[in-house]
């Protein structure tokens, strides 16, 4: 089996942040903490992409590289996980991380940072499978249950893709050969009526 | 009589014993708590190639294409 990878089509995500919100009600992620969010490029205005962004784990993650306590681990499957026994809290991995996956719950005085979270694949974490312990630290862990992370299967429109590297690449690839590029993108031929594009220089082939 | 006082001595030193409460990190190697693979647990009794197999398909379930035969 390859690893696990999580792909957003951005020609797909309608920014409904389902994904975010399946996230905080799955893993009952505290208040504050988002494991999950969705980035919108060029807000406003016509053409904007948007993208459900969590930790992407990393082949080469740098969180790890930059952990003072080595408290990150990948597993057999690609999954980058971290034991919050062991996290001091110190942010380091917050900085290196270019998706800004980490974060840090703040309910303590003077907004003392608190042990990273952070999203786990719904894989949960280094506690027994299914445990109270495990839910409390780490959230559900679907993984166990031969099931995919919760976002990738709530997303509405299948936008954001997750699960065997191979498997979410054949769709993703299936899916990108078939809407082609340009106007059949937005399906313009089904909104005004004239032919996809594609047909269109076939038609203009035949007459020559 | 003799050996549970014997029995008692040790205990009683055994209580003075101490372990050392600082974790000792190496760079580059993972010192907390090991993981159990996916499949080892009640749902899939260590059968690997089922849990891959169920992993697979519920993957292939987010084509909708195929899930709607176009």
């Amino acid at each position: 089996m390859a690893r696990m990878k999580f792909l957003c089509d951005s020609e797909r995500c309608i920014e409904c942040n389902g994904c975010v919100t399946a996230c905080k009600n799955e893993h009952e992620v505290p208040w504050g903490v988002n494991r999950r969010r969705v980035v919108t490029l060029s807000d406003g205005v016509p053409g904007e992409k948007s993208i459900s962004v969590a930790c992407m784990h990393c082949s080469d993650a740098p969180c790890m590289a930059v952990c003072p306590v080595d408290c990150f681990y990948h597993t057999d499957q690609g999954v980058v996980l971290h034991d919050k026994d062991m996290c001091i809290g110190c942010g380091y991995c917050f900085y290196a991380c270019p998706f800004g996956a980490p974060q840090y719950p703040q309910t303590g005085t003077f907004g003392m940072r608190g042990k990273m979270d952070k999203c786990t694949f719904c894989a949960g974490g280094p506690e027994i499978d299914h445990s109270e312990e495990e839910f409390k630290k780490y959230g559900r862990n679907r993984l166990a249950e031969g099931k995919l992370p919760i976002c990738a299967e709530m997303c509405s429109t299948k936008a954001l893709l997750g699960g065997d590297g191979d498997v979410v690449s054949e769709i993703f690839r299936e899916r990108a050969l078939k809407r082609g590029k340009g106007a059949d993108v937005w399906g313009w031929g089904t909104a005004y009526g004239s032919a996809p594009a594609q047909q269109q220089d076939k038609a203009k082939e035949g007459k020559s | 009589m003799r050996f549970f006082l014997m029995a008692a001595f040790v205990l009683a030193l055994l209580g003075c014993g101490d372990r050392d409460k600082v974790a000792v990190y190496k760079p580059g190697d993972y010192q907390g708590k090991s993981d159990a693979a996916p499949w080892n647990n009640k749902t899939y009794n260590g059968d690997k190639a089922k849990w891959e197999g169920d992993v697979r398909a519920r993957g292939r379930l987010q084509d909708e294409s195929r899930r709607i035969g176009g």
